[in-house]
């Protein structure tokens, strides 16, 4: 389906005149990148729709209170990353680290049942967004807005409510820990083929 | 800054100071280790901005979002009952110009002594007889039962609304 070519900006003052189908331009642009987010902290796509869906409705609600002097995406994703959180604490799911050893073990069991055929035809991308999928939420949070989000270390820090210099420290760990992942994910496979 | 990998990354986030970045780049052009280090991070760079994979949503997820919101909107606004904003202005314009008419006539109709005397029985009050009986006042009457009319259809609506939610 084509989307609109108008700017964020002018689709929300479209909104805010009574222009539903403007709305609706809005999120089909961010849709995808709302509900990877999601997907980071709910790792379930039922989850993950509810909370990008709940989240596009209150972005909706307080369309009015949005100050065009940031980006709406950077505005999007903080409504994003709150809303993800709350729906965390509620459900209380449990966030602990992969590196926690009864997860380590689930993903290890689950990386050797794989097809060795199979496994000669992944690609290395493959294995990037499976090392992704074993971060913290929060460490694949920061990657995604990074790297996919467009978005800046000073807009990142505004989303998740923290420091520029934090999210710097955060996202070089972040990137640390993914790298370690990839390689050990690599080797494993590496050893699985022989 | 730390370690030889903090350094290089701030390098190619360009998130350096000028001076950072012209001393990281001479380190680059004549250290092996940095250079080495150098290529490895930004073909890691590299991947993570080209093959990071975004999940895509249910193919409905718009449709559901927006349903979502028409039916919040519709029950936080019914549009059978939503007044404008004028209409409302020309009904309170109505209630004013009618009160001070009404006034204007009642406070025409009494006698003012020229000696006036709080407790005095001599002052005449107006005739609610006739008053009742005038044009302008079963206009005033008529529309306010339409407007009571409209209140009560209005609260009907939105009962039976939040019956139906």
């Amino acid at each position: 389906m084509m989307q609109s070519k108008l700017s964020d900006i002018e689709l929300i003052n479209k909104t805010i005149a009574g222009d539903q189908s403007a709305y609706a331009d809005l999120v089909k642009r961010h849709q995808r990148f709302v509900f990877t987010l999601a997907m980071r902290f709910t790792k379930s796509r039922e989850d993950a729709e509810e909370v990008a869906q709940d989240c596009f409705v209150k972005a909706y609600r307080s369309l009015d209170s949005f100050k065009k002097e940031s980006k709406f995406s950077t505005w999007l994703y903080t409504i994003a990353y709150t809303t993800a959180m709350t729906s965390l604490r509620k459900k209380r799911l449990d966030t602990a680290s992969i590196d926690d050893e009864d997860t380590h073990i689930q993903i290890e069991n689950t990386s050797s049942g794989y097809d060795v055929n199979n496994a000669e035809n992944r690609s290395r991308s493959f294995y990037l967004n499976q090392a992704i999928g074993q971060l913290t939420a929060d460490d694949a949070t920061i990657i995604t807005l990074f790297y996919k989000g467009e978005q800046s270390t000073e807009e990142i820090a505004q989303a998740l409510g923290i420091e520029a210099n934090s999210v710097k420290i955060k996202l070089f760990r972040a990137r640390q820990r993914l790298k370690e992942k990839l390689e050990r994910n690599l080797k494993h496979e590496v050893k699985e083929l022989i | 800054m730390s370690s030889i990998e903090e350094k290089l990354w701030e390098y190619i986030d360009g998130t350096c100071t000028a001076d950072e970045r012209e001393a990281i780049k001479q380190l680059i052009a004549g250290d092996e280790i940095y250079r080495h280090k150098y290529q490895e991070l930004l073909v890691f760079n590299q991947e993570m901005a080209v093959d990071m994979e975004l999940d895509e949503p249910p193919m409905a997820f718009t449709y559901h979002v927006m349903e979502t919101i028409r039916t919040e909107y519709a029950i936080q606004h019914p549009l059978k009952t939503r007044v404008n904003k004028n209409l409302i202005r020309v009904i309170g314009g109505f209630f004013i110009v009618s009160l001070t008419v009404m006034l204007v006539i009642a406070l025409s109709g009494l006698h003012w002594p020229a000696d006036v005397q709080i407790a005095s029985n001599s002052t005449h009050l107006p005739d609610f007889k006739n008053l009742l009986s005038d044009g302008t006042l079963k206009v005033f009457l008529f529309f306010d039962t339409v407007l009571l009319l409209f209140l009560a259809d209005r609260f009907m609506r939105k009962h039976i609304l939040h019956k139906q939610a």
